[in-house]
């Protein structure tokens, strides 16, 4: 026995050594360094900002300086003397300087005219870049915020002759919002999304300073998923896939419903008015809904589809 | 050298002297324990062989046609193991009875049986001593080195706890210790286990072997009996 325990304790002995000899040091494993990846994180309501800006900032870029420039060669051949037209207008006395004014106003309108001529080439400008976001936008966001974007498309026709009415900077914000929003409303009845079924340029309390004029989507679904998971659609029943509720609610501005929800449109089987019921009860039970008060006007006043078949998808 | 807020020493040494005293003494004790069973993990090895070589030997002479008396004689004055004790033990009970009573009885017979009987179960015993440590160590060491484990990385997670940093840097070496002690558990258990298996199969292929030459020798002593009575 003594003689085995030596050759074990021998062998262990000699283990150890080995594996201290051999792994000394722990080796670092080669891993090929990671890069870093910039990333911003955006809100939902930042996301859809940006996405609006984007397709403004490519037409502003190179066209904003054109209009400033266009001007002055103008303007520099008309006044001969490099003097500001301010002093000019300060002293009148003498004719000289009266012809001076005289000029003076001719370069205004010149710039005026100047700015015309420009105007139109925004849009021309504007065409061609426009399908330029609509490919790019459809691969960065999901499948939702595309929509808005073909609404745009279909809407095209519209805001050619109405530009040269506008400002150009009101050109930029409302118009663009106007696109991205509304004009689906005019046309059809609402449709799958919650689109308030008023303008948002209507006076409302809570309207906010027009940039952000659309529902994120993402706020949209936190919505739906909300009241999806207060809604127990009645179970069954012939053709219950088919059935669509839409039920129109309005809100507080804490979120809280100033009314009992209607049903906004109309089935005639009896397992309409159950599943109408139904979506009723989810609505009033799930109150109050955390929503982004900046954007009370939008949710003042909407319209929710109630599909048993997407709802019991995400729910 | 490189830096020492880089290089963390991850040897083997290192994760030793760092590693919690309970872990320590887990380690240790697991060690031991790979100690200790090897060793008799070798001594078994020793013996199973030594025993195996003298039955065959026995076995050869016994058959050989040798006269038992003589056999016996030559045998009886050495420390004998397995068969060649077996038939010593068989034949001095056997001696005795005839030196009392030259007559033969059953009774002979039957405490000749049990003297056998007595030795066989010697002889196993004598086989699978300590054999129940190699038993013990592997079906606890797992558990001991999982226990210093779990306490390896408990005190890793506190210093997480009171680094406020979860970069793996900080995690690492504790978690490293800790799972040196269920390797070290696993290093203990697996030969054990492996070798506790075979001894057990040895031993008790031993035992048919003994309980076989005792059935044949007691055969032959009824024989004897019936021949003198």
């Amino acid at each position: 026995m003594r003689k085995s325990a030596f050759i074990s304790i021998a062998l262990h002995l000699a283990i150890l050594l080995w594996v201290l000899v051999v792994f000394p040091v722990g080796r670092a494993l080669d891993a090929p360094p990671i890069e870093d990846v910039p990333v911003d994180i955006l809100t939902p309501s930042e996301f859809t900002k940006l996405k609006a800006g984007t397709a403004d900032a490519k037409d502003e870029a190179p066209l904003a300086p054109k209009p400033e420039e266009k001007p002055k060669p103008a303007a520099i051949p008309a006044k001969e003397p490099p003097k500001p037209p301010e002093q000019v207008a300060a002293v009148p006395p003498p004719p000289a300087p009266q012809e001076k004014a005289e000029e003076a106003p001719k370069p205004t309108p010149e710039p005026e005219k100047a700015e015309t001529p420009p105007e139109p080439n925004p849009e021309k400008v504007e065409k061609p870049k426009e399908p330029e976001p609509k490919k790019d936008e459809p691969k960065k966001a999901d499948s939702k915020p595309a929509k808005p974007v073909k609404e745009v498309k279909d809407e095209k026709p519209k805001p050619k002759p109405a530009p040269p009415l506008e400002k150009k900077h009101d050109f930029n914000t409302d118009r663009i919002s106007a696109l991205l929003n509304k004009i689906p409303d005019a046309a059809k009845e609402p449709v799958a999304q919650d689109a308030p079924p008023d303008s948002p340029r209507k006076p409302v309390h809570g309207q906010s300073t027009g940039t952000q004029t659309t529902m994120a989507v993402n706020e949209i679904d936190a919505l739906r998923a909300k009241i999806a998971q207060c809604w127990s659609p009645p179970p069954g029943g012939l053709g219950a896939d088919a059935i669509v509720v839409k039920i129109r609610l309005q809100l507080n501005e804490d979120g809280t419903l100033t009314g009992l929800p209607t049903v906004a449109n109309s089935g005639n089987s009896a397992f309409f008015q159950a599943a109408a019921d139904s979506a009723v009860r989810a609505v009033y039970q799930c109150q109050p809904y955390v929503l982004p008060a900046e954007k009370y006007s939008l949710w003042r006043d909407m319209i929710l589809n109630f599909d048993p078949r997407q709802m019991y998808g995400s729910g | 050298m490189t830096p020492p807020d880089v290089a963390v020493d991850l040897s083997v040494w290192e994760l030793f002297r760092n590693a919690h005293i309970v872990v320590k003494i887990v380690m240790i004790g697991l060690l031991a324990a790979s100690v200790w069973s090897w060793a008799i993990v070798l001594e078994k090895f020793f013996l199973f062989a030594k025993t195996r070589r003298e039955s065959d030997k026995f076995e050869q002479v016994f058959w050989s046609g040798q006269s038992l008396e003589e056999l016996y004689q030559a045998l009886g004055q050495r420390r004998n193991t397995s068969m060649a004790a077996l038939f010593v033990a068989a034949m001095r009970e056997w001696k005795r009875s005839i030196e009392r009573n030259p007559k033969p009885s059953p009774g002979t017979q039957l405490r000749v049986e049990k003297v056998m009987d007595v030795t066989i179960s010697r002889e196993v015993e004598r086989l699978e001593r300590r054999l129940t440590f190699l038993a013990t160590v592997g079906s606890t060491a797992p558990f001991v080195g999982l226990f210093g484990t779990v306490w390896g990385i408990m005190t890793s997670f506190q210093a997480i706890a009171v680094s406020k940093n979860t970069n793996l840097a900080v995690v690492a070496p504790g978690i490293a210790e800790a799972l040196f002690a269920t390797a070290l558990g696993l290093a203990a258990a697996i030969p054990a286990v492996i070798f506790y298996n075979k001894f057990n199969s040895d031993v008790s292929r031993q035992g048919a072997k003994l309980e076989g030459f005792a059935d044949e020798f007691a055969a032959i002593l009824s024989r004897q009996i019936d021949v003198r009575s």
